[in-house]
């Protein structure tokens, strides 16, 4: 029994052995790149997600009682304003309802041979409920894990956009699918995938790069012009819903909870306040979804006059959000080993 | 060491990093987002009090490890794993050789070496990940910012930490160590 002890205790490996072992085993899987860390890493996702989801619901609890930070409070004067318009419409709102219960017997009425005649429609994708486990543990980056039912498994470069709760009583219960296209915001893409699992890499993180577009928004009482350059010399002109055309921008995550677009063509006269959308030739998300604001135009130091760079505030929340959609093309849907293929 | 609690509580830091940790976070206009390094806070209190050299690499490397598994973005691309690992590794060797010119019972020396901690394994992961992860360099004077902000950030914690720490310290460690100040198996 004893000679049996001593030969455990000598087979048993030296703490300077275990030590080499685990630094080599560091160095090696560091040289072997992402493509590997991606592997590992969703081993480990496998170990915290089943007990991530209790703490991550108080985290965004809290994150999402605190607000976004820096949020600007309104004046008095603008309360009122709003305060008075709210009124208005909610008389409108009255008469809209009473409209609108009339219409709804229409409706019913029309639903009935709809389906017979109607183009077919809607959103040429299928959206996979995730919900996030876990975050990164360090400030450097933005992605979250995100749990997924099944096995899906989307394809790195998946687009991932929000999930909108409508809070509506029990007479007025929507479709769970019915509103959410509209009112979506694009919110990051997944980098790492596997079953059960995948890792959004959010769009403020500094990795994330995406091809969209700019939307200016025409207001009534702030008109702007733009410059146009056209066969002859350049023209200032009012910019009018017929000669807004969206801009094609590159929009990188600035790793502070924005974005950031350089070099934009000063002419175009984007200012705070318009809309960065997807490209509907998007082949991840063929739809026109929007990603975020423009918060701040500022001169390129480099080409001062000509170019500008625009800093944009995402749309959603990125603190405060647990519940988001996965967005699945229906073309890879039908490819084999894209979602359910590894069952 | 216990290792079977240590690798358990390992677990919970992590865990409770990649999940509650986020409501920690905070944006700095002009430098980034802030946020702590708990596991490190974990790290320098083993380092601190276990009897032997061996184990505190040791223990700084599961926690660099559990870190590394869990860190998705960051430098531009995604990331590699291991150098958190080696990072932690190599800082908590440094600090259990310094441990004989601090009274580690005091908070300010509790700070001074999570702070130098955080600095020496986060440098060493940011300049790694710049060269293996294919990370542009246009971001690495702003990481080396953030890792500033991190282990500011992580040292004003410590003492919470550590007092927390100290209350459960019989579960995942043995009896004090006798004071030494060379490298023991």
């Amino acid at each position: 029994m004893k000679s049996f002890a001593t030969k455990v205790k000598k087979a048993r490996p030296s703490g300077r052995l275990l030590l080499g072992v685990c630094l080599f085993g560091s160095v090696v899987t560091a040289l072997l790149g992402p493509g590997v860390a991606g592997r590992l890493r969703h081993v480990g996702q496998y170990a915290l997600a089943p007990l991530g989801d209790v703490p991550m619901y108080l985290a965004f609890a809290f994150r999402g009682h605190t607000g976004r930070t820096g949020r600007r409070l309104i004046s008095q004067d603008e309360a009122h304003r709003l305060k008075k318009a709210n009124n208005q419409l909610f008389s409108r709102l009255a008469e809209l309802e009473q409209r609108c219960n009339r219409l709804r017997h229409d409706l019913a009425e029309i639903q009935k041979v709809r389906p017979l005649y109607g183009p077919k429609s809607g959103f040429p994708c299928e959206l996979i409920p995730a919900r996030v486990v876990t975050a990164d543990p360090l400030p450097y980056g933005w992605t979250y894990v995100l749990r997924l039912p099944g096995f899906y498994r989307p394809r790195p470069g998946s687009r991932v956009i929000t999930r909108l709760d409508v809070l509506t009583d029990r007479t007025k219960a929507l479709p769970s699918s019915l509103a959410v296209v509209t009112s979506q915001a694009m919110v990051g893409r997944i980098i790492e995938a596997g079953a059960f699992t995948a890792r959004v890499q959010l769009v403020a993180d500094r990795g994330f790069r995406i091809t969209a577009k700019i939307r200016r928004v025409i207001h009534p009482h702030n008109r702007r012009q733009i410059t146009v350059t056209g066969s002859g010399a350049a023209a200032l002109v009012q910019l009018r819903p017929e000669n807004n055309q969206p801009i094609d921008v590159e929009a990188v995550g600035d790793g502070a909870g924005g974005m950031i677009i350089h070099h934009v063509s000063a002419n175009h006269n984007v200012l705070p306040g318009d809309w960065l959308v997807t490209r509907r030739e998007d082949a991840f998300l063929p739809a026109e979804v929007r990603i975020g604001k423009v918060v701040r135009v500022t001169d390129d130091p480099k080409h001062p006059g000509l170019f500008v760079s625009v800093r944009i505030q995402p749309w959603a929340d990125l603190d405060a959000l647990r519940e988001m959609y996965v967005v699945l093309p229906l073309e890879f849907a039908s490819e084999k080993g894209t979602d359910r293929g590894s069952k | 060491m216990h290792w079977i609690f240590f690798l358990i509580l390992a677990y919970i830091v992590v865990l409770f990093q990649t999940t509650f940790g986020r409501a920690l976070i905070f944006n700095m206009p002009g430098v980034g987002t802030m946020g702590p390094d708990l596991a490190a806070i974990l790290a320098v209190f083993v380092a601190l009090r276990v009897k032997s050299g061996l184990d505190a690499m040791l223990a700084a490397w599961v926690l660099g490890l559990g870190v590394d598994l869990t860190m998705g973005g960051a430098a531009g691309a995604a990331t590699v794993v291991g150098p958190m690992a080696v990072g932690y590794c190599l800082s908590a060797g440094l600090v259990y050789r310094v441990r004989e010119a601090f009274f580690r019972e005091r908070v300010l020396p509790q700070i001074v070496l999570v702070m130098a901690f955080c600095i020496i394994a986060h440098g060493f992961w940011i300049v790694c990940q710049s060269l293996l992860a294919g990370a542009t360099w246009s971001g690495f004077a702003a990481l080396l910012i953030q890792a500033l902000g991190l282990a500011l950030y992580t040292a004003v914690l410590t003492p919470l930490g550590h007092f927390a720490l100290s209350k459960c310290r019989t579960w995942f460690m043995h009896a004090p160590p006798h004071r030494t100040s060379r490298l023991r198996r």
